[in-house]
């Protein structure tokens, strides 16, 4: 999953940007409001934390900016703002969810992971495809009952495929969600990790549940 | 505690009291006077009637009341009266009297007499006359009597005589009189106490309706205007301006404190978030020791700004608290601005920003306050690096007029709020954002500044000479 963090407060960002890559999250940040727009429009993000008080644009023009070119990316916004005005203006101008500053690092995930749940329309906290199951929270996977060890990027990769089981996802979606340089896209990069992926997921006779759809991408789902 | 009302009523209804007290008695003691005098003056007509009826006729006294002659006859008849006889010691009784006997009485050397009597068994209370009366001596009997040698000499046959007069009807008068007025003058007191306080009421209620309206305000909204009671005495009117003024200034500085703490509570929420993230980032996982290092770094960082912010909100606290009052020594304003835009000549450069500063002619001395003026100045100058847009140009002027010393800077500014005096609340920013330097612009410089100008007796303003511009002021009297 991909974040973006505009975040003007260097430190503050910083170990936000490290936090939520330790958690798995692909993170690009930025402490400029134009910047931060830039990337936003110009990027496929899952989720945006955004703060409000900027230098060039500020976080709530940001938030209209984005609203009006309908891109539908999920914005939590982050502010030192702890007003209910101010919580309303952000939430009637597009933001999907507000935290005020200071907060636990532990509330911004579980509240991202909800924002995710959202977005890909996913109502249990676990995801369970046939014998597969993946938790987001302890980003852990168990097939069959036995857990798989699977690296950081595998991971990634299997819960972008996860949120969006049944679905075909193209390489392109692959590239821009799973990998930290999001400039590639001809690469043979996603089909190299779905094998790596079969091979740790398919031990044994266990049915292989991520399949190639030649031309499209890759769906996962059980047979 | 004092009430206007109780006072009011206590004293109106002394006041009525005591008039109408007054009156009723005057009325009264009139109304008795005139009933005795009249009284009294029947008693002596009937009293001087009856002495003319006695004469001395064929050697002896007769009463012509006793022959049925004379006129009056019918006042002989009703009225109460004895005579003595003093010589003979005889006396004669009206037939209205029967057998009863009246005091015996005369004024001093048998002069008319007036006094209450009262007769046993027959009048209680009664009014009489008494004196000493002759009988009339008829010429043709004295005529007589000198023919035969004797002298006759009314004063030789001295007579008491006591007329009275049943006084029962002018008392009962009197005390019909008494008690209507007593009864008048309590109900006229109770409506004139009645009216009083209906009075009092009315003209208290426009101050019940503003103590109404003011504890309505306390408690509710301080910063909402009081509304008048529709016809407010002219009496009030001035106080319940003061009020409002009072209140409305009181509104002023809880909308100022609230907006400070406010800001403040903002300004401290952002690093406070940065010390918890990076600690719980730190503690998220084991790590080498080289990185807890750099996130106790980092957390040392933004304690160090945290506590520069609090010094600077500290600081704040402080403004207009007296307790660091501006020492005026001359002062060479040209000078000190010379060495600070020494100082501040790179910031400007790196900025990309043209000075131009126009300096007197003379060298102007004036008395300040070395420290508040350099204060002042420092921020005039940092905040023209600050806000300035890069290749654009700063005018300085330091110029005497009209009796004061004025430093002027200008420079083009975007982002200016609609009222310039919002740039002196503290905490206010022009940028809505937060620089990475918590020294720095905290939007308090220029509360700062503008309290240190009048710490010195001068003052810090700013106007808009264009749109787009903002020129800063700094005014100090000509010593």
């Amino acid at each position: 999953m991909r974040l973006l963090i505009i975040e003007d407060h260097v430190i503050l960002r910083d170990s936000l940007v490290q936090f939520f890559r330790e958690a798995s999250f692909i993170v690009d940040s930025t402490g400029a409001g134009d910047e931060g727009l830039w990337y936003a429009t110009e990027h496929p993000y899952d989720v945006v934390l955004l703060d409000l008080m900027l230098p060039g644009i500020d976080g709530m023009e940001i938030l209209r900016r984005l609203r009006k070119k309908q891109i539908a990316v999920f914005i939590l916004v982050i502010s030192a703002r702890d007003g209910l005005e101010d919580r309303l203006e952000a939430l009637n101008s597009g933001a999907d969810d507000y935290l005020v500053k200071p907060f636990p690092m532990a509330e911004a995930l579980a509240r991202i992971h909800a924002l995710l749940r959202r977005k890909y329309a996913k109502k249990d906290t676990l995801i369970r495809i046939g014998d597969l199951t993946l938790d987001p929270l302890k980003r852990s996977v168990h097939r069959a009952g036995q857990a798989v060890e699977l690296t950081a990027q595998e991971y990634r990769l299997l819960e972008y495929l996860a949120f969006r089981t049944g679905e075909v996802v193209s390489r392109t979606d692959i590239w821009e969600h799973v990998f930290a340089d999001s400039t590639g896209g001809n690469s043979n990069v996603a089909d190299v990790y779905v094998g790596y992926l079969r091979k740790k997921l398919n031990t044994g006779d266990l049915p292989n549940l991520i399949h190639t759809r030649r031309g499209l991408g890759f769906v996962l789902e059980s047979a | 505690m004092p009430s206007i009302r109780r006072t009011l009523l206590i004293r109106c209804g002394i006041g009525i009291g005591l008039l109408l007290s007054t009156l009723s008695l005057s009325v009264y003691v009139m109304v008795r006077h005139g009933l005795y005098e009249e009284m009294d003056q029947s008693i002596v007509e009937t009293a001087s009637i009856l002495a003319n009826q006695m004469e001395y006729e064929d050697g002896g006294i007769i009463f012509e009341w006793e022959e049925g002659l004379g006129t009056n006859s019918d006042i002989s008849d009703q009225a109460l009266f004895q005579y003595w006889n003093e010589k003979s010691g005889l006396t004669t009784r009206s037939p209205a009297l029967g057998g009863d006997d009246l005091p015996r009485f005369s004024g001093p050397d048998g002069s008319p007499g007036l006094e209450n009597i009262s007769v046993q068994g027959r009048f209680e209370h009664a009014r009489a006359i008494g004196l000493v009366i002759y009988p009339y001596l008829l010429p043709e009997e004295n005529l007589a009597m000198k023919r035969e040698g004797k002298t006759l000499d009314p004063k030789d046959y001295p007579h008491i005589l006591v007329v009275a007069r049943d006084l029962t009807p002018v008392l009962r008068t009197l005390a019909y009189l008494a008690a209507i007025l007593s009864i008048g003058t309590v109900l006229t007191f109770i409506a004139g106490f009645v009216i009083i306080h209906r009075a009092i009421r009315s003209s208290l209620r426009p101050i019940d309706e503003l103590t109404a309206q003011v504890r309505n305000r306390s408690e509710n909204q301080l910063d909402s205007a009081i509304v008048l009671p529709g016809a407010l005495p002219s009496e009030l009117a001035p106080l319940a301006e003061s009020f409002d003024s009072l209140l409305s200034r009181v509104a002023a500085i809880r909308s100022r404190e609230r907006d400070f703490i406010r800001h403040a509570s903002h300004e401290l929420r952002t690093p406070i978030a940065s010390l918890a993230a990076t600690t719980e980032l730190a503690l998220s996982k084991d790590r080498e020791a080289a990185e807890y290092k750099r996130h106790l770094e980092a957390c040392a960082k933004t304690s160090s700004d945290l506590a520069a912010l609090v010094q600077r909100l500290s600081a704040l606290s402080r403004i207009g608290s007296k307790s660091e009052p501006a020492h005026l020594v001359p002062l060479d304003l040209a000078e000190i601005l010379r060495s600070s835009l020494e100082n501040f000549s790179r910031r400007f450069d790196a900025c990309d920003l043209s000075i131009i500063v126009g300096f007197p002619e003379s060298s102007i001395t004036t008395l300040a306050d070395p420290v508040f003026t350099a204060l002042v100045i420092n921020n005039l100058l940092d905040n023209a690096a600050s806000y300035s847009p890069p290749g654009s140009t700063v005018s300085i002027r330091l110029h005497r007029s009209d009796g004061r010393d004025l430093l002027s800077v200008s420079n083009a500014a975007t982002d200016l709020p609609g009222d310039l005096d919002r740039l002196f609340e503290p905490l206010f920013r022009r940028d809505t954002s937060r620089t990475e330097n918590a020294d720095s612009h905290l939007g308090i410089g220029l509360t700062l500044s503008q309290e240190a100008a009048q710490a010195m007796h001068g003052n810090l303003t700013a106007t808009r000479p264009a749109e787009g511009m903002i020129r800063f002021t700094f005014s100090l009297p000509c010593p």
